[in-house]
């Protein structure tokens, strides 16, 4: 099955030859171009990507902001950088934040096509299997107590997902904008499958907390209802400006929990007035930002980041509030900032 | 070093503040306990630097403290205060101060940081 690169350059004419170069080598690769760090990220949450190769300088979201969100959200995912502006700091910098291979331009394609080998074949390393049951073959790897990443494809639909082992125990899942529990319950029903092992286990966060048993009993009961009951599916995000579309939980109640951007719009309103800026909307580009942010505020002891200010002198500036994705608020530049960060930053 | 940031360090509640370079090295730093903070002991500084890349300025408000962000002509100069220090105060003398310090390129010495008078 051909793999999935994802290549992401401002610069077309490169784009355009790259493509060129992997589309014709050997049937291999299937290639994916986009201009900048957004539209990436919008590919990523729609689309399977194997490998994702991008340029560090460009508009919007730069290559190092591209970089730690994939290593966040989709650390399956190796990403290969590329720069003409580099040096060994900078090789540095984005190996420490992730990147699998780092190419300095110009580089030649068979540069490019050995680190896309080198990376593929790390990947099934520690074996492929083809048309099993993934819940009868991960049991193995927990009584092995294996340390893996294990990518997983459905032999009908061809959905590709990925679960992460850490000494046996399956710590996260993910699938395609899918996180944690929910992706494991939809890869753990499938009957039919091709496995590949990558011997590391590529996943940072522990996002599942259960033991793979009672997921796999879980992942089955789910089958057996969603083949009795029909479940209205929830609409797949729409590629758009890189603000995140409103996560829709399937079956819940509306209205049980507050919706964050009506808490903060509440508070920034009457400071502001209805008109004075822009609603607030969820954007994870900034989460690379917030990240670091939190980190400096841990090692100065400073306790949990509540919010962010940010001028880049341009119309509007940027409150920011953390979260899984962060809550983003558009200002004019000269707006009460000290009233509005104290507003939100009250618990 | 220490005189030409005296009027910031001396605003109610700042605790330090340390001036880096484009390239995320440490070119000044200042505390009011001294024994605060290594920040050499980190290494991800440089790479928050790059993050800031296009960033004027940036204030992160914490739990307990503040952390003011403003960019210089050599890079960048972080202030850190207690929450609920006069951060406009912080801002003024920032407007002040900061745009005598001079592009650090080619220099060496302490004449670096100081933009000729003509």
């Amino acid at each position: 099955m051909k793999k999935s690169i994802l290549i992401v350059d401002d610069d077309k004419k490169l784009l355009a030859s790259l493509k060129e170069g992997l589309d014709g080598h050997k049937g291999k690769y299937r290639v994916l171009t986009v201009s900048n760090g957004r539209k990436a990220i919008n590919v990523l949450k729609t689309r399977d990507v194997s490998v994702v190769v991008t340029d560090l300088k460009m508009p919007e979201i730069n290559g190092i902001n591209l970089l730690s969100y994939i290593s966040t959200r989709f650390p399956d995912i190796p990403v290969i950088v590329m720069t003409a502006y580099g040096t060994s700091n900078t090789e540095k910098l984005v190996r420490n934040e992730g990147a699998s291979d780092y190419l300095k331009k110009p580089f030649k394609l068979k540069a490019l096509i050995s680190s896309l080998e080198g990376i593929l074949k790390r990947q099934v390393e520690g074996g492929e299997l083809h048309n099993v049951s993934p819940a009868m073959f991960l049991q193995l790897l927990e009584v092995e107590q294996r340390t893996c990443t294990v990518r997983v494809i459905e032999n009908k639909s061809h959905k590709e997902g990925v679960l992460f082992f850490k000494e046996g125990f399956l710590i996260d899942a993910r699938l395609s904008g899918l996180f944690g529990e929910k992706a494991a319950y939809e890869i753990l029903s499938w009957e039919k499958t091709s496995l590949a092992i990558e011997n590391q286990c590529r996943a940072k966060k522990k996002r599942i907390q259960g033991d793979l048993q009672a997921l796999i009993l879980e992942a089955m009961r789910l089958k057996d209802e969603k083949r009795s009951v029909q479940h209205p599916e929830a609409p797949e995000g729409a590629p758009g400006d890189g603000r995140d579309e409103e996560v829709i939980v399937v079956g819940g109640e509306e209205g049980q929990e507050p919706d964050g951007l009506e808490v903060v719009r509440k508070r920034v309103a009457p400071i502001l007035g209805g008109n004075g800026f822009v609603r607030p909307y969820r954007d994870s580009s900034w989460n690379s930002l917030v990240a670091q942010a939190t980190r400096i505020g841990a090692f100065f002891e400073a306790g949990d980041l509540k919010a962010g200010f940010i001028n880049r002198n341009e119309q509007n500036s940027y409150l920011l509030l953390p979260g899984h994705q962060t809550i983003v608020v558009e200002v004019a530049l000269d707006c009460p900032r000290d009233r509005l960060l104290k507003m939100l930053s009250k618990d | 070093m220490k005189e030409f940031f005296a009027d910031i360090m001396d605003v109610e509640g700042v605790e330090g503040l340390i001036l880096f370079s484009r390239q995320g090295e440490i070119l000044h730093k200042e505390f009011r306990n001294e024994e605060s903070f290594e920040p050499e002991s980190r290494d991800w500084w440089g790479l928050f630097i790059y993050t800031l890349d296009g960033i004027e300025e940036a204030d992160f408000v914490f739990r307990k403290k503040w952390l003011y962000i403003r960019k210089t002509n050599n890079g960048y100069l972080f202030v850190l205060a207690k929450r609920g220090a006069p951060v406009a105060m912080v801002r003024l003398n920032c407007d002040i101060l900061l745009p005598n310090l001079q592009d650090m390129e080619g220099q060496k010495g302490w004449g670096r940081f100081f933009r000729r008078n003509k």
